[in-house]
């Protein structure tokens, strides 16, 4: 298995070390912290499986051969929907999800995508990608199905 | 019975109660990979312990609950600071990311050929998230392979990646 045909893998030392002090204080400023909700609603679930159905097919890309990925990626796009108001990439860890929300560089479809058609989510998968399928269409059941137990 | 729970050394207190349980299955189809039994979910480690009917089938990789378990910041930092003789790997992962959960079947089946001799842990980024800031995690997945020999640097890989790699990693470079 080439490492090229799959999503980012750099991997290099870093020093690591847990510091035996304890944390310096916490600020008290108001930062607001979003996480995932439990689920998403059907409505936003909707939108993104057509946004993803629509995307595809406009950039030439496929859907995981495995399409519980697919799922789970729109579930979590419609998830940051409903709590960002924007779809924020499920697969990236932020430290301000709303001031992110407002940037962009990582609403789907984000920047990477865009500008090179790299989704690290695999959610679009150009045909040369060992993950890639050969369908550009997903429905509302396959996605209930496959995250039923999450 | 209690005689059965004896003669099948079977780890899991007896259950007082007659409930039946049925594991639960995968909905991914394992096309990629090789037989895992069920969908790692992250929040399955944190369920209360289940009342059963009968005995389930019991065997050496016929387990309950998933092998790689769920970990706070905390229980990480202090497995980090405490002896160890095995490669510590901690998973950095979402609920709703997808190639997180293919790296996790991975990490079940790392976990089973390797057994004790590495230890596998994940921690849930939404919950943990000034911990997931401080270790500078960005992409999800992220693995972090540490040695038990303090002064080898720790390893950050970012993203899905194959199985071999890790393998390769751990006998490598631990």
């Amino acid at each position: 298995m080439t490492t090229s045909a799959l999503q980012a893998s750099t991997s290099y030392g870093v020093g690591f070390a847990i510091s035996s002090v304890a944390p310096p204080p916490r600020r008290l400023h108001h930062r607001h912290v979003t996480v995932a909700n439990a689920e998403p609603t059907d409505k936003s679930v909707e939108i993104m499986r057509k946004f993803s159905e629509q995307y595809a097919r406009r950039s030439g890309t496929y859907f995981c051969v495995d399409k519980g990925v697919t799922s789970v990626v729109i579930k979590g796009l419609a998830d940051h929907k409903d709590a960002l108001g924007a779809p924020l990439c499920p697969c990236r860890h932020y430290d301000d999800k709303a001031a992110e929300a407002t940037q962009g560089f990582w609403n789907c479809p984000c920047v990477p995508m865009r500008e090179r058609k790299e989704c690290h989510c695999m959610l679009f998968l150009t045909s040369d990608n060992d993950f890639a399928g050969k369908e550009q269409t997903i429905s509302l059941e396959e996605i209930k199905e496959s995250t039923a137990n999450m | 019975m209690q005689i059965a729970a004896s003669i099948f050394s079977f780890t899991a207190t007896p259950p007082p109660l007659c409930v039946c349980h049925f594991p639960s299955k995968t909905n991914l189809p394992n096309s990629l990979f090789s037989s895992t039994p069920s969908l790692p979910s992250p929040l399955l480690s944190l369920s209360p312990p289940r009342k059963l009917l009968c005995r389930p089938p019991s065997g050496k990789y016929v387990r309950e609950d998933y092998l790689v378990k769920k970990y706070s910041a905390a229980e990480v930092q202090e497995l980090v600071k405490g002896e160890r003789n095995v490669p510590l790997i901690i998973d950095f992962y979402a609920t709703w990311c997808g190639p997180c959960i293919l790296m996790a079947q991975e990490l079940e089946m790392l976990a089973v050929e390797y057994e004790s001799n590495t230890l596998i842990v994940k921690v849930d980024t939404d919950d943990e998230y000034e911990f997931a800031r401080d270790m500078q995690v960005r992409g999800l997945p992220t693995l972090y392979f540490i040695s038990p020999d303090p002064s080898k640097d720790a390893i950050r890989t970012e993203g899905l990646i194959p199985i071999q790699m890790m393998r390769d990693i751990v006998d490598n470079d631990m």
